[in-house]
């Protein structure tokens, strides 16, 4: 029995569905060439993550110490890294990890993100201003120094960094769903639901929460190549993923040695190729989208 | 009233300074080893009475409020702890790395200013040409390329094999090397440069949409209709306008530009506080560890606090709401 009256954005301008007129968000995202050249690129490295043992061909595991840094090869098409393990398979598996602690870590922020928003913004008063300043303090913590302190006091490992990465970045998301909660909440359609008495958490579910979508969307997908970044760059720290396991982050660990550097670039140029390529193409698709939905979104 | 304006400010930024204080106590409860025990001077000798006792009177066996207020209480006298490594004051050790971590902070912030607020300009002046995409893209570069993978290309290309610049440290050793000032700079260059371009890109991007934004206004057309030069209705009318939010986005990103320093000091050896926190990582020195976070949030706080007062000088439409 709730209303469904949405007066400003329709579903299908969202983006969801494509109406007759073709100028729909779907229509105008199709039409960014670059946008959609990139989310192809995002598709293939997920499809090379989801096959990683097909595609890897070979074992990122096995150590063979009478082949360590070897350059490409037709044995090892990438070469070897210090340790004789084969470097195409480890970029491959490596695309496995890195992609989806960067997908964990900010379906964690998003949800916080969104949580602590729409309720702020719905609730108002004296919670909106608890949340707020709550929000503020974490945005007045140099992030980065956070996350360090913490992967370093918990432990390096995979899910502590998912976990870390995703508790610590929420706080811009938060502050832009509260502001257009804020003048969500005002709009006779919410109203009307208040009316008929429908439960406040429902409001948010059904009524606020369908209008966010686009801003969830470009947020989400900035995020992502934001939380690709962290993670690599804790990795290279040798913060992240741990050996033997590899994400792209943490195969560059090892140019930071000058030798290594100078002398076997195999080992340190394809993954940062790999990290520089997701996090662009993210970048790219989620700015298609906000150009889609609406150019002056400030996400 | 703008006296009012500061006080106010500094008002508000108490329960945050607290809520810092909160935070960094949470973190050092969770690490191995007490907090308030790191509080005692190694150097002293302590039989194990005495050890006792000292325990008793810093309340060590007290409940955790209490041990949260004797250590702000400690923090307020600038005890900062000792380090687990060496033994010596936290504060004295920062103290020793501060200036180098300021150093290369300040230069990318000169740079990113100045290439940032430029760039942007120039892109919106030249809206939809070919200058306007190629900025675009260096923007999305250089948000999307890791700086640490930058810094490897940077130290592989300009300080291996072309041997442009040194490929560490803040300054020379050998005895042929620059006057001082200059070697420093030189030493400076690859590790600036890299901080800084993630925030010339954000300026880049910002100064773009502000002068767009800017240069719609009526009172831009008014100046161009009066028959004003060109150049003076872009720098006297314009950019004078587009340039006040800078101060924000700037302030907004210094947290970022100090998380950077990490990477960018660890790489570069640059003694700074940066790769300080990775070499007290390595060694489970977390008082060296919690100071270093607490120090770097309350420089971040601060220095949102100048901003909002330059804002209220620059903009007296602030400090009259």
């Amino acid at each position: 029995m709730s209303a469904t009256v949405r007066p400003r954005l329709q579903p299908e301008q969202i983006g969801l569905s494509t109406n007759r007129n073709g100028n729909t968000a779907a229509a105008r995202f199709r039409r960014h060439k670059v946008a959609v050249a990139s989310l192809g690129i995002i598709a293939i490295l997920g499809i090379i993550a989801i096959f990683a043992p097909i595609v890897a061909l070979q074992d990122p595991y096995t150590v063979d110490l009478d082949n360590i840094r070897q350059p490409p090869s037709i044995a090892h098409i990438l070469g070897t890294d210090s340790a004789g393990r084969d470097m195409w398979a480890r970029m491959v598996y490596g695309a496995r990890i890195s992609m989806s602690v960067g997908f964990v870590a900010n379906v964690i922020s998003i949800s916080i993100g969104v949580l602590i928003g729409t309720v702020s913004g719905y609730a108002g008063g004296w919670v909106d201003n608890i949340l707020m300043r709550f929000t503020e303090l974490v945005m007045n913590f140099p992030t980065f120094f956070a996350i360090l302190m913490l992967v370093a006091l918990l432990g390096p490992n995979i899910i502590n960094v998912m976990v870390v990465i995703g508790v610590l970045g929420w706080e811009g998301l938060a502050r832009l769903l509260r502001a257009q909660t804020l003048s969500l909440r005002e709009q006779a359609f919410v109203e009307a639901a208040r009316c008929i008495g429908t439960p406040h958490p429902q409001i948010i579910l059904r009524h606020i929460l369908p209008n966010l979508q686009p801003y969830i969307l470009v947020a989400a997908t900035l995020g992502v190549a934001g939380t690709i970044l962290t993670e690599s760059a804790l990795s290279f720290l040798g913060l992240g993923v741990q050996i033997p396991q590899a994400s792209w982050g943490s195969m560059l660990n090892s140019a930071q040695s000058l030798t290594v550097l100078t002398n076997s670039p195999w080992l340190w140029l394809p993954p940062g190729v790999a990290i520089s390529v997701a996090v662009l193409a993210m970048n790219f698709v989620g700015d298609g989208l906000r150009d889609a939905f609406d150019p002056r979104m400030e996400v | 009233m703008m006296a009012t304006y500061i006080i106010n400010r500094l008002f508000l930024a108490v329960p945050l300074v607290l809520g810092i204080t909160l935070i960094t106590f949470g973190f050092i409860n969770m690490a191995p080893g007490n907090p308030v025990l790191a509080m005692i001077n190694p150097e002293e000798e302590l039989s194990a009475a005495n050890l006792e006792r000292l325990k008793e009177e810093l309340g060590l066996n007290r409940p955790v409020h209490v041990r949260y207020a004797i250590w702000l209480g400690q923090l307020v006298r600038g005890n900062f702890g000792y380090s687990y490594h060496t033994g010596e004051p936290v504060l004295r050790r920062i103290a020793v790395r501060l200036p180098a971590t300021l150093e290369l902070m300040g230069f990318a912030l000169v740079v990113s200013s100045i290439l940032g607020i430029s760039l942007g300009v120039l892109a919106a002046l030249k809206q939809y040409t070919i200058w306007d995409y190629i900025l675009t893209l260096f923007a999305l570069f250089s948000i999307s390329i890791p700086s640490f993978f930058l810094a490897l290309l940077a130290l592989y290309v300009f300080a291996l094999k072309l041997g442009w610049f040194p490929t560490f440290g803040m300054r020379s050793v050998a005895f042929d090397a620059l006057p001082p000032l200059l070697d420093n700079l030189h030493h400076l260059v690859l590790p600036g440069v890299i901080l800084s371009l993630d925030l010339t890109a954000g300026l880049t991007r910002y100064m773009r949409s502000g002068m767009l934004e800017v240069l719609g206004q009526e009172y831009v057309i008014t100046a161009r209709a009066k028959g004003l030069q060109e150049v003076r209705v872009i720098v006297g009318h314009a950019l004078r306008n587009a340039l006040l939010p800078v101060i924000t986005i700037v302030t907004l990103r210094l947290p970022i530009l100090f998380g950077g320093t990490v990477i960018i000091e660890t790489m570069f050896q640059w003694p700074g506080m940066g790769r300080m926190a990775i070499q007290a990582i390595a060694q489970r020195d977390y008082p060296v560890l919690m100071g270093l976070t607490f120090i770097a949030a309350v420089l971040v706080l601060a220095s949102n606090l100048l901003a909002d007062i330059l804002y209220a000088v620059a903009d007296p439409r602030i400090r009259h709401e």
